[in-house]
Formats: C-alpha cells, sequence, structure tokens
C-alpha cells in the first residue's frame, strides 16, 4: 500500500511516522504509539471516549484518518501531567468524585481542557454545553460538572 | 476501507485530480465518510481530501452576501461574527450540529454534499437563498442550493465537479430569521425535524418570506406555497397560525427510525409559527440579534 | 461520635489516578508478543437449526491461525450463570436461538484478517419460526425454542385470599403497564485477552463475575479450575450486563487452540445486539382498598421476556414478584411471575434486577386509587407504608427499622418548603 509520511506534535513531541491513509488516528495513537490513555467506545462520534485536542480543537480520534494529522498538533490524555504533578482538572476530577469506571475520563478531561483553554470562567451551562459529546453511563455528570468548576477556580488563581 | 488517496494542495490541482478520477468520494471533515466507509456501508476506490485546498476556506461579506468556503466548520461558522452579524440563522443552525467534536471538523460543504435529509445547516441556508458555487476544471457555474438535492444522500453534482463556494443572502434590517430544531435530545441528536424561516417586514406588512424545513422530505424542502400565501398577509399570530396549519398540511413525511410522520406533522405546525413568531420579533429588533 | 475513617469522608477511588492519567489498563489496552486477535461469526437469523458449516476455505487465509466450531470445544458446550442453557458456539443440528448466536471463532494476525476469515466460512441453517413476543411465545401452538416448552419458570406469591378479598374493596384498579428492553451501554465494550501459561489459561476481561466465569471457563474447557485463571482488568462499566460470560470462553478456546496470546473486542454494534439487556415486562396489576384507602387485595401477573436464554432471568422475575406489591402492607395478595423464552435477545441483570420495572406499574396503581379516592397521593401512602412489625407479600416480618414514612414526612416537608401553596 502506498504509505505516507506524516510529521506532528504529540502532547509536545515531535513524531515522523509513515502510515497508510486508511489508519484512523484513534490506531495510530493507541496501536503504533502505545498510549492507551485515548479510548474506543462507539468507534462513530457518539461517545466521545477517542476525544483527542487537535490544534486546540477537540475531535473524535475514531472519525480522524492519520493521514491527515500531518503538521498538527494533537494532545491525548498522557500529555497533561507534569510528570508526578496532576493538571488540575486531573486533580480536581479525583477530588470531586468525577470519575467512576473510568472510561469515559480521558475524553472528558480533554473536552473540559479544550473548553477551559478557550473559556477560563464557563458557566455550569457552558461546561454542559462543552461535554456534550462526551457520554458518561455511571451518571456522574453533576460531580463532573463541579469537577470542571473547580479546575476553572484552580487555574484562574 | 481500502482506497487511494489523494491531497491535493490548490484548486487548480484539485480539479486537475478531480477531471481524470472515477469512483471517488471527497474528504472535508469525515465525520459521515468514515463511519460509513468502516461499516462498509461505501467503499470507495478513491478519497480526495480537500483540507489542504486554501481556496475552499474562510468566510467574508461582500455588499449583500457572505461568501463562505465550503471548508468552514460548523464551530468556525458559529463563533464567526460575520455570520452571527448578517447570517445568524445560519450560526444558530450551525450551533445545533452534532456534538463540539463533530462540529469542530465538521463543515457546511460536507453537510451539504452529504445530501442528508436531516441536515441542521441546510434549511438555514435555504431560508439565506444560498447560491453554490461549482467548479469542475473547465466550467464554472452557480446553482441555488435547492436545486443541487436529488434524494437522500444523492446531489445533482456529477464526477468532476465540486462546491467551491456558498453566497448566503446577508439579513438586512426590517428582516428576520430564525432556526428551529426537536431532536431526542440536546446534544448528538439528529434531527427529528428541523425548520429555518426567513422574512421582511414593512411596518405591519409580511413582504417577503421563506420557510425551509429538513427530515419532512428525501431532500430538504422550502414551502413555497405557504410562502406566497403569507405574502402581503398581517404579521400577526392569527396569520402565523394560519400558516403553521398550512405547513403542516403541506408536507407529507415518513415513519422511520427517528420519529414517526404523525409526530413530524403535528410538530411542524408548531415549528412555523415558533419560528415566524422569533422571525418576526427579530426583525423588529434594531439589525438581527447581535 | 469519634471521627471514622470512612463513613462521611472524602475517600479517593483506590485507582483513580491512573484513570485521570489515562494509564489505567482496561482489557482493550492489553498488548501482549505474538498476540492475535478473535472475531465470532454470528448468525443471522433468529431461529433455525444449523446444517453446515464449512471453515476450509477461512484457515487457508494467510495470518489466519485458528478457526474454531463447537467440535472444537473440549468439555461441555454449555453456559450460563443460573441455568447452563447457553451454547458456547452452535454446531451442525444444533439450534440457533436468536439472531447473533455465535458458530464459529477465528483468531488471525490482524483484525482485519479475522474478519476477512469471517467472510469465508459457509454456513447452512435451516430456518425455523421464530417468535418475538413472550405473549405468543407462552401460547401451545407457539414455535419451542426449547423441549420443554417457552415458560421457563414460573413465581408465585400467595397470601390470604385474594378473590374474596376483591369483593370487599370499594375501590379497584385494574391496568396493565409495559416496559421495554434496555440495554446497559456501558462506554467500554467487551473485551479480553487469553494467554496460556503451561496448561493454566490466564484470561484478563472486563467483568463482574470473575469467580463465574472460572467456572464456565474450566467446565467449556475441560479443564480443573486450577487451570483457569480470570483476571479482572479494570471495567468500564457493567451495570448487570458483564456478570455473563462474553469473550471470555472464546479467547480461551482460542488462545489453547494457537498457543499464543488472543485478543478479542468487540465493536459496539456486536455489544449491542449480542449481549444481555434489561427485561422488558407486561405487567396486569388489580389493586383494590377500602374507602379509607387501606389497601385489601392485590393481585399481578408478571410476563418477562428472556429472551434466548435464561440469564439472570428467573432470578430477575423472582425479584419482580416480592418487589410486585411496593413498600406497603396489604392482606391479600396474589403474585405471578413468568419468565419466557423468546427469539430476542437474552435479558439478565441490569441495576434494580426487575425490581424498577414494577416500581413503575405499584406506584402508578396508587396514584390511581388515589385519584379515585379524591385523596392525596401521599396520603394513601402513608396509610399502607410498610412499618415495623409490618408483614410482607411473602411473609416476612419487619422486625427493625423501616424508614419510608419518616422519608415520606421529611419529603414532604422539603416540597412544601419549595412549592409552598402549590404542594
Amino acid at each position: 500500500m502506498n504509505k505516507k509520511l506524516i510529521k506532528f506534535t504529540l502532547n509536545d513531541k515531535e513524531y515522523k511516522v509513515e502510515v497508510e491513509p486508511q489508519v484512523l488516528l484513534v490506531d495510530l495513537i493507541r496501536e503504533e504509539l502505545g498510549l492507551t490513555g485515548t479510548k474506543v467506545g462507539c468507534g462513530e462520534g457518539e461517545c466521545g471516549a477517542c476525544t483527542v485536542i487537535m490544534d486546540g480543537k477537540t475531535v473524535n480520534s475514531c472519525m480522524v484518518l492519520a493521514v491527515t494529522v500531518d503538521g498538527k498538533k494533537i494532545t491525548t490524555i498522557e500529555g497533561l501531567a507534569k510528570g508526578e504533578e496532576l493538571h488540575p482538572l486531573q486533580k480536581s476530577f479525583v477530588e470531586e468524585g468525577a470519575v467512576q469506571c473510568g472510561f469515559c475520563t480521558p475524553g472528558m478531561i480533554l473536552s473540559s481542557k479544550a473548553l477551559l483553554d478557550e473559556n477560563p470562567n464557563p458557566t455550569p451551562e457552558e461546561i454542559k454545553k462543552g461535554l456534550s459529546g462526551n457520554l458518561c453511563r455511571c451518571t456522574g455528570y453533576a460531580k463532573i460538572v463541579k469537577a470542571v468548576e473547580k479546575a476553572s477556580k484552580e487555574l484562574n488563581k | 476501507m481500502n482506497f487511494e488517496y489523494y491531497n491535493p494542495k490548490s484548486m487548480e490541482e484539485l480539479l486537475n485530480v478531480l477531471d481524470n478520477l472515477r469512483n471517488y468520494y471527497f474528504l472535508a471533515g469525515g465525520t459521515d465518510i468514515v463511519v460509513k466507509m468502516k461499516d462498509k456501508i461505501v467503499s470507495p476506490q478513491n478519497i480526495v481530501d480537500l483540507n489542504d485546498v486554501q481556496e475552499l476556506k474562510g468566510i467574508s461579506s461582500e455588499e449583500d452576501h457572505l461568501n463562505i468556503g465550503p471548508l468552514a466548520t460548523h464551530t468556525e461558522i458559529e463563533e464567526s461574527d460575520l455570520v452571527k452579524k448578517y447570517a445568524y440563522v445560519l450560526a444558530e443552525a450551525a450551533a445545533q450540529v452534532g456534538s463540539p467534536q463533530i462540529r469542530n471538523i465538521g463543515t457546511v460543504g460536507g453537510n451539504i454534499g452529504n445530501a442528508s435529509p436531516a441536515a441542521d445547516t441546510v434549511p438555514a441556508l435555504l431560508v439565506l437563498d444560498t447560491t453554490v458555487q461549482i467548479e469542475s476544471k473547465n466550467h464554472k457555474e452557480e446553482k441555488n442550493l435547492l436545486d443541487i438535492f436529488k434524494g437522500p444522500g444523492k446531489t445533482f453534482l456529477t464526477e468532476g465537479q465540486v462546491i467551491t463556494k456558498l453566497k448566503v443572502r446577508s439579513i438586512k434590517e426590517g428582516e428576520g430569521a430564525a432556526f428551529v430544531k426537536m431532536g431526542k435530545r440536546k446534544a448528538l441528536a439528529i434531527s427529528v425535524i428541523n425548520c429555518a424561516v426567513w422574512l421582511r417586514v414593512d411596518k405591519d406588512e409580511i413582504v417577503e418570506v421563506r420557510i425551509a424545513f429538513g427530515s419532512v422530505a428525501p431532500t430538504p424542502i422550502r414551502l413555497l406555497e405557504v410562502e406566497k400565501w403569507l405574502k402581503g398577509q398581517k404579521a400577526e399570530d392569527d396569520v402565523f397560525k394560519q400558516a403553521a396549519q398550512m405547513a403542516q398540511d403541506a408536507i407529507k413525511p415518513i415513519d422511520d427510525i427517528r420519529s414517526t410522520a404523525e409526530y413530524r406533522s403535528t410538530t411542524a405546525a408548531s415549528l412555523v409559527y415558533q419560528g415566524l413568531k422569533t422571525a418576526l420579533q427579530r426583525a423588529r429588533e434594531e439589525v438581527g440579534n447581535e | 461520635m469519634s471521627q471514622l475513617k470512612v463513613v462521611g469522608q472524602n475517600v479517593k477511588k483506590k485507582d483513580v489516578k491512573e484513570k485521570v492519567l489515562g494509564t489505567a489498563i482496561f482489557a482493550a489496552d492489553i498488548k501482549m508478543d505474538g498476540m492475535l486477535y478473535g472475531k465470532t461469526l454470528r448468525s443471522k437469523v433468529p431461529h433455525g437449526i444449523v446444517k453446515k458449516i464449512n471453515v476450509s476455505q477461512a484457515l487457508e487465509l494467510p495470518g489466519v491461525h485458528a478457526v474454531l466450531t463447537e467440535q472444537d470445544i473440549p468439555g461441555v458446550n454449555k453456559a450460563g450463570i443460573i441455568v447452563k442453557d447457553e451454547p458456547v458456539l452452535v454446531g451442525i443440528g444444533q439450534r440457533i436461538r436468536k439472531i447473533g448466536d455465535p458458530l464459529a471463532i477465528v483468531a488471525a494476525e490482524t483484525e482485519e484478517i479475522a474478519e476477512a476469515a469471517l467472510d469465508l466460512i459457509e454456513v447452512e441453517v435451516e430456518e425455523l419460526p421464530a417468535v418475538f413476543s413472550p405473549l405468543d411465545a407462552m401460547k401451545d401452538d407457539a414455535p419451542k425454542l426449547y423441549e420443554k416448552g417457552n415458560i421457563m419458570a414460573v413465581r408465585r406469591i400467595v397470601k390470604g385470599d385474594v378473590a374474596e378479598a376483591f369483593k370487599n374493596c370499594d375501590v379497584i384498579v385494574e391496568q396493565d403497564y409495559t416496559t421495554s428492553m434496555v440495554e446497559h451501554a456501558y462506554i467500554e465494550t467487551e473485551a479480553g485477552v487469553a494467554k496460556m501459561e503451561g496448561d493454566v489459561v490466564n484470561v484478563w476481561v472486563c467483568t463482574q463475575n470473575p469467580h463465574y466465569d472460572r467456572k464456565d471457563v474450566a467446565y467449556n474447557l475441560n479443564i480443573g479450575l486450577n487451570q483457569a485463571r480470570i483476571i479482572q482488568t479494570t471495567t468500564g462499566g457493567g451495570f448487570g450486563g458483564k456478570l455473563d460470560v462474553t469473550v471470555h470462553v472464546h479467547v480461551a478456546l482460542l488462545a489453547k487452540a494457537t498457543k499464543r496470546p488472543v485478543k478479542m473486542v468487540y465493536s459496539r454494534r456486536e455489544s449491542i445486539s449480542n449481549t444481555v439487556k434489561r427485561h422488558p415486562f407486561i405487567m396486569k396489576y388489580k389493586t383494590g382498598c377500602d374507602k379509607d384507602g387501606k389497601l385489601i387485595a392485590w393481585q399481578t401477573e408478571i410476563i418477562g421476556d428472556t429472551g434466548a436464554y435464561a440469564s439472570y432471568g428467573p432470578g430477575t422475575l423472582t425479584r419482580a414478584a416480592v418487589h410486585a406489591t411496593g413498600p406497603y402492607e396489604i392482606p391479600n395478595v396474589k403474585v405471578e411471575a413468568y419468565t419466557v423464552y423468546t427469539n430476542n435477545p437474552q435479558a439478565g441483570a441490569m441495576r434494580g434486577f426487575g425490581v424498577p420495572q414494577v416500581a413503575f406499574a405499584h406506584e402508578s396503581q396508587m396514584n390511581l386509587l388515589a385519584e379515585k379516592l379524591g385523596i392525596s397521593p401521599l396520603e394513601i401512602r402513608m396509610k399502607n407504608a410498610f412499618i415495623p412489625g409490618s408483614i410482607t407479600a411473602t411473609g416476612s416480618k419487619l422486625e427493625h427499622s423501616v424508614g419510608l414514612k419518616s422519608t415520606m414526612e421529611s419529603a414532604k416537608q422539603a416540597a412544601e418548603k419549595v412549592l409552598g401553596d402549590k404542594f
């Protein structure tokens, strides 16, 4: 097959990889690069478990062909903590009990991050809208919203 | 999935690629085509990625209309100051597409090319009397958006052709518009039915009006008969109610997995009524709803 | 009172740090050297007898390491939590009871090859008439899913004499209720990896039931319990839906056959169409009380559609029968709960185990009675609520604290605060 060389930044690290055009971004991240924090829940953009941030905007990595991320900047859940130090969102999710089974958590945190990067002081309604592409079935939404509010305060200090 | 991947870097290169290619699909945001390929609903031999063709991007304004690149994402449209000022009904519709993740990557051109009867941006574009610029290697033409759709998932575009620009009529003083959607929930819900309304009033009289529906026919539609009847009528509640009833009688929706014909019919009346009321209110405000 | 360590404290989940970092390992995240990928060939018809399965072409596809059918199961071809009625793989001459019944499993170098191999397996099925409504399935002339008939189990509760008691009621409400099938839709679909270690098979799998899974794996593979190890991976939601065996036995069989680690991950479509659901119920309620609203007689018939296999069906219908009368004391009760087989997806455990379905019905009955009597919905509940000393429909005497009345009282005060006159 015709492999294409792509260059992109993943969690602040430069990558140069050859991919077949059929490969999905989520498979490149999980299978080729071994970062399994990005999850697959539905494979068709309904659940948001595969959410990553691409050039500042969230996308469902299960619907993006890897070949199209050439030149782009991607952030996955693994790119948030600084060594042992959790990102304020990760900290607030832990403290507020916003994590149950944990499968939606990486996507939730990334959608929250993209939201706070654009809007540092969201209202609860804006948070709900920002997270409307991420499903949680343990239904801890109330705590997730609280966690985002808490992190927003922490980040604005 | 098994396809050849084409990635033209300019309009010229794109039109050349298309000139020689058969059995291809465009890749814009990919939110629909990638899923369809994964599920083997479609298996194209070739994929033409449009994302590096800069000429297909951007939003700008001319005297009486906006030029919108088909690769404008729903988020770009929702957040564009120009759209919010001159075509706010389109911003309203774009804001209701899918989820943030889908709006961030899904494009208005994709929404049109996909030809889903339920596409949210299309009724809004229809009431803004949108013209579509279509190009192929040696030809350029303009068509009214209404004349693009052939049936569910099908347009009248032929191989070699690509949508290169949308010309969207600006909303002016004395004009108002609204988009109303009924989905099963607020996010990630394909419309059960959606509706857009635009009107121009002179004092109490309706001078001109356009009403468009999605999800009630094989393609998005305009209600030309109802529009004709409304022209010259008084802009008042009773008239709107009558128009709503006429709209309900005019459409022939079907039962499908998302809803029933009966529900759609009843809801259609209420959407038209709400749409007319909101559009009028906005027409009477200074300049749209900035 | 001294400070407690856990109760009343904000306690962090044990694995929460890994979960927010994205380093928690779910079953689909596991990768091993030499690992193969498994896929399942499933029935496209809801009811039939398998006439032929030919795997020779699939076996020849490069990259395919094993294609297994019922004949390759070393142990017993039965699984199931309460009743062993579910085939691991439906073999030639055997009965398909729902769309999605597994017919063959494949292990290959990649998921794509495994999928391509499925297309190369030839299957012939003699299709039989199917039944999708439990009411139809209970009729004498219905297509039979099992030799012994479609009524899997009946649970009866009788207290006092309802027939006589209804004669003394001032008000009677008779109403039918139906509830729908519900999918758990945990965000993590079923997934697992199996690997042989000597003669021990290790299965890493998302599950709510490792001890049961282990018995099934040993039973189906015909190995000792000491040779089957189930390692529960971080599990992305279950809600009752991950109590049943799904990928477990299949990956174990493939790992044993190929001597390579084998991973299987269900697609969302596969997960929705082939794993257990909440039981849809059809409920007939007849409830009578005196003119003051005191309950006298209560009769309920529940028909639960358990689909093609029992799963937790008999348990769910037992629980539904026990809770059919709600938290109310009634002198005369008759409840009959049927667990019925149909050619639908099998229903099993889901949050509440049959109780949410009956709660919808018994609370509706109370509201309808209150309406007929012209009293408030709260009043009729206060008159009939369990208190210490109450005897339930099943004859249990509630010896200890019963918080229902004081809870309703608190709820009333809270509602009055918010609603004021409107309450």
